[in-house]
């Protein structure tokens, strides 16, 4: 019996996806078998809600796309991380930290 | 750095390579990607868990989830991208155009600078004159809901005197407010001045007095207190004065304790019971004002006019009627209302009206809109010719701007040749066209409206002062708007005339020089433009040509007085500084004496009014001792004059026979016995007979007159205007006169005024002097509106004329250049100088007279419009239309000589060899 589904908390996503391609430019499902493999599988993304995400931060400057081929030499879209991205990724990165360390507080808090 | 940069790469890449940023392409693009990856996970599970095609698809197609959504979701997400993008690349391109167009511009100053100045002449003259258009004519009355305003006035055809426009009568006010069927409401006024004594000094202000319906008719607000309601409008009712809000201002510095304060006026004492809103005043003045002032007139007070509903009634017309009309009712229907109520007069108000009475003088009511009545028939119609006079002029000017674009568009056929055969997109070179284009239109109307503030000053320094409303002109918004779209159409236009050859361009680039067949459309071009302006400035300089003939005419109309070294003015004292006429008399000749000791003095009179400026209100019916008049004869309505003896002299006023003496004035001012006719009434009384002896009477024919006994015959007048026909009036020997004509020998009469001040405070501390002036300003005054429509009309013609003038020159020099080739031909041929000469003037005057031919066809037709601007000169007068013509020609041919020189100087040899 698998275990249960982690699903994604809001905003997640596009800290997932930046830092991912924070380790050179890929294409969509590249970024999400690399997701995959880190995580063993074990957080459930449905796929399609990766490219509305990767195209928003296209629009947001955050990423820059390129056609390009795989290495088995089929055409696919690239992405790469541009400088704002990486400031972005910086500042989601640092939110994230505090995010944890504060829900953390809380949760192993004793009375 | 950050993102822009990385943008600006991505946007020139896609410019480089023209990638399609178009709809479909992304849609394709999304596709490609989203399918890329569904591909590339059926394959990973079918070699990883083995799984069967149509199951892998599957099971990709679930773990994707909604793909129709997501797809949607990333093309619309692209697709603002995109348009981002585009906005960005074209703000950029455009930032980068203008930058590149001032550096143009800047380098060949002497185009831009001709360029703008004439835009800039042309946009301010039509700015200006769109101004006081808009500020005059076109926008309405300051009431609220002023479209529904109308006036009510009763014209008649005074016999002998011809059409006259008069004011309601208070009881045919009384029945038309009661029984009409279309007013929401009516009311009556009238104005006159009186003196308002302070401390200090005393000051002379206008007062309106008004029906209470008034305000409600105007729906007019106090700012403070209340306004005169009918409380207050009746007979003996209280004795109360609402201020006007600029009076307030000015006399009570805005203090709202001025309301409850007594303001003691000439006649009486008033309690202020509150102030009209700012801006308040009246239309115009009442029926029988001078209507000199027009320009700046205002209301300082406003007074209860406390009429009797009861009567009785007089025929007596002085109430101006002003009224609202109902929702949906027009001015004709109105007018059919009332005009059905006039039937009744003579029923209901027998007193003032009989049958007989309203067919004589065909009597009858008339409802115009309230602002073509304040505007008159003529004044809209002059501001419109104007304003078409300065349009044509900015057309001209336009048309020589285009023709620089034209020139300027030939030497750089090369540039945008080139630019378009890189790929330059249509649309960019619109953009790059019109950068400068419109960046020059736009500095040249930025100018413009400086121009045209200056002009404005100017305008209205110089200005008729019977134009209503012209004080307060000032550029305005609209202005403004005018301004800037007049540049815009101008600069997208000429920004348009190079794109429209770009796609010929190409060819220019393989051929290497010019293609002959562009040069020939553009030759053509460019030769209609002169063409059409040689045509225009025809018709302007027409115009202006028959208005100056018209006022040399105007001025050669003798009116039958000398105003020079006059010196006029008006002394007004409170009347209850007078109980009674003699002391009044007696006064006018104390100041008489005082005035006549004042050195240089040469004579002084007064009358009730002064000739060319207050003669064109109102007229009395005069009757003839004998013979009786016949049934069918009419008595003539004419001007009465009260006047002391020295009037005539003081104005070189002919008498033939004599002048009325002290002694004959009654000292009690009941009556006097003697008058003075001018030849124009006498020849309409007694045709062909000595009138000296003979008896005449005011007020009309019927019951017992008093006749008074011709002395003395003015053989020449015309007092009425200088366009009017001679005056007939009637001058009597009373002293209740109050403007002063005080002849001095020698030197500006004006220069007499402290002394006259002095002497008239010495002997009345109350007294105010109004409107000091010299009688040859009033004389100009009285033709200021001629003069002034002229004075434009010939700066529009000379602006026309001289940029006619850059236009032929313009495009001869062009021609010249053109055929240097040939000229050389010829030369080498054998051709001399004075053939050259012939060959480049021919082609000048070809043009010039193909435009005149245009424009007299154009002036002969159109020059009806001005006809009734014209005095005693025929609209398509021939000395005018030849005139003009023969100007333009002369020139064309100066503006055509230094093309010709150079012409003549072109060295054969150089010339062929160049090309």
């Amino acid at each position: 019996m698998p275990a249960p589904e982690l699903d994604l908390v809001r905003g997640t996503l596009d800290l997932l996806i930046l830092k991912t391609l924070s380790w050179g430019p890929m294409h969509g499902l590249a970024a999400l078998r690399w997701i995959e493999d880190t995580t063993h599988a074990e957080l459930q993304i449905e796929e399609g809600a990766l490219y509305p995400a990767l195209h928003r931060m296209e629009e947001k400057g955050w990423l820059d796309a390129e056609w390009g081929y795989t290495e088995r030499n089929r055409k696919a879209k690239f992405y790469r991380l541009t400088a704002r991205g990486r400031k972005q990724l910086a500042a989601e990165l640092t939110r994230w930290s505090r995010y944890t360390t504060v829900v953390g507080l809380v949760i192993e808090a004793a009375r | 750095m950050s993102t822009p940069n990385d943008r600006g790469g991505w946007q020139r890449l896609r410019r480089v390579f023209r990638l399609p940023a178009t709809r479909r392409h992304i849609e394709q693009d999304v596709d490609a990607e989203l399918r890329f990856h569904i591909d590339g996970r059926v394959e990973e599970l079918i070699e990883r868990e083995r799984l069967s095609r149509a199951d892998a698809e599957a099971e990709a197609r679930r773990r994707f989830g909604d793909y129709d959504a997501y797809r949607r979701e990333a093309r619309d997400i692209d697709q603002r991208t995109m348009r981002d993008r585009d906005r960005i690349e074209f703000l950029d391109t455009l930032k980068r155009e203008i930058r590149h167009s001032t550096r143009v511009l800047l380098r060949t100053p002497t185009f831009s600078l001709i360029a703008f100045a004439t835009l800039a002449i042309g946009i301010g003259a039509t700015t200006a004159i769109y101004t006081v258009l808009d500020a005059v004519a076109l926008r309405p009355l300051p009431y609220r809901n002023a479209d529904r305003l109308v006036s009510v006035l009763h014209p008649a055809t005074v016999p002998g005197n011809g059409e006259s426009k008069w004011g309601l009568s208070s009881g045919g006010y009384f029945l038309f407010r009661r029984e009409n069927h279309s007013f929401e409401d009516l009311g009556g006024y009238t104005t006159a001045s009186t003196i308002v004594m302070g401390n200090q000094s005393s000051e002379n202000v206008r007062v309106a007095q008004i029906t209470s319906s008034i305000f409600t008719t105007l729906q007019a607000h106090a700012a403070l207190g209340r306004l005169i309601d009918s409380a207050d409008a009746v007979p003996n009712g209280p004795m109360v004065v609402v201020l006007s809000y600029e009076y307030w201002q000015r006399h009570f510095g805005g203090d709202r304790n001025a309301v409850g304060q007594m303001l003691r006026m000439s006649d009486t004492s008033r309690q202020i019971i509150g102030v009209a809103e700012p801006g308040l005043s009246l239309p115009k003045p009442g029926p029988f004002a001078s209507t000199s002032d027009l320009a700046s007139f205002g209301v300082d007070l406003w007074v209860p006019l406390r009429l009797n509903p009861a009567g009785p009634f007089y025929n007596s017309h002085q109430y101006s009627g002003i009224a609202r009309l109902k929702p949906g009712v027009t001015p004709e229907m109105a007018q059919t209302d009332l005009a059905n109520l006039m039937k009744e007069f003579p029923s209901k108000l027998s007193q003032a009206y009989s049958e007989s009475w309203l067919s004589k003088f065909n009597f009858r009511v008339a409802v115009k809109p309230l602002r073509d009545e304040v505007l008159g028939p003529t004044l809209t119609r002059s501001l419109w010719i104007l304003f078409g006079a300065v349009a044509v002029v900015l057309f001209i000017a336009c048309a020589n701007v285009a023709n620089l674009f034209l020139v300027r568009m030939e030497s750089r056929r090369r540039e945008s040749a080139i630019r378009t055969a890189l790929g330059a997109a249509r649309a960019h070179m619109a953009i790059h066209f019109l950068a400068e284009s419109v960046q020059l239109t736009l500095a040249a109307a930025i100018a413009g409206l400086a121009l045209a503030w200056v002009g404005l000053r100017a305008i209205i320094a110089s200005a008729p002062t019977d134009i209503p409303r012209l004080t307060a002109v000032g550029l305005s918004g609209s202005s403004v708007a005018v301004a800037f779209g007049l540049a815009l159409v101008a600069g997208v236009i000429f920004g348009l005339i190079p794109l429209a050859r770009t796609t010929v361009d190409v060819d220019t680039l393989r051929e290497g020089g010019r293609g002959m067949t562009a040069s020939g459309r553009q030759r053509a071009a460019r030769s209609g433009l002169v063409v059409g302006q040689v045509a225009l400035a025809l018709v302007l300089l027409a115009s202006a040509g028959l208005m100056l003939r018209s006022f040399v005419h105007l001025r050669n109309v003798k009116p039958g007085l000398d105003p020079n070294g006059v010196l006029t003015l008006t002394v007004d004292v409170p009347s209850s500084d007078f109980p009674n006429g003699a002391q009044y008399t007696a006064f006018v000749q104390q100041l008489q004496s005082r005035f006549a000791a004042l050195p240089g003095v040469v004579a002084v009179g007064a009358s009730a009014g002064l000739p060319l400026q207050d003669y064109n209100a109102g007229c009395t019916g005069v009757g003839r001792q004998s013979p009786p008049f016949a049934d069918n004869e009419k008595p003539p309505c004419v001007h009465t004059v009260s006047v002391t003896p020295n009037f005539f002299r003081s104005l070189g006023i002919q008498v033939r026979g004599a002048s009325p003496q002290w002694s004959d004035y009654d000292p009690t001012m009941a009556s006097s016995t003697v008058a003075v006719v001018t030849q124009a009434l006498a020849t309409q009384l007694w045709p062909g007979e000595n009138v000296i002896g003979k008896g005449i009477s005011i007020g009309g024919t019927r019951g017992k007159w008093q006749y008074f006994r011709i002395i003395g015959v003015v053989p020449e007048l015309r007092a009425s205007g200088l366009d009017q026909p001679p005056t007939e009036a009637v001058f009597f020997a009373t002293a209740n006169a109050d403007v002063w004509t005080i002849k001095v020998a020698r030197g500006d009469p004006l220069a007499l005024m402290p002394q006259v001040r002095r002497a008239v405070s010495e002997l009345n501390p109350h007294a105010a002097i109004i409107d000091p002036r010299t009688m040859t300003e009033v004389v100009a005054r009285s033709m200021s509106r001629s003069t002034f429509v002229m004075a434009l009309l010939g700066l529009a013609g000379s602006m026309a004329l001289l940029l006619s003038a850059v236009g032929i020159y313009g495009v001869i020099s062009y021609l010249v250049t053109q055929r240097r080739n040939e000229i050389g031909v010829r030369v080498a041929l054998g051709a001399r100088l004075p053939q050259v000469a012939i060959l480049v003037l021919g082609q000048s005057i070809r043009l010039t007279v193909i435009g005149i031919a245009i424009g007299l066809v154009a002036a002969i037709a159109g020059m009806r419009i001005l006809k009734s601007l014209l005095f005693d000169v025929s609209p398509t007068d021939p000395v005018v239309l030849v005139t003009t013509s023969a100007l333009l020609l002369l020139i064309a041919a100066v503006a055509s000589l230094a093309p010709t020189r150079r012409a003549a100087k072109i060295d054969p040899v150089e010339a062929m060899r160049a090309s």
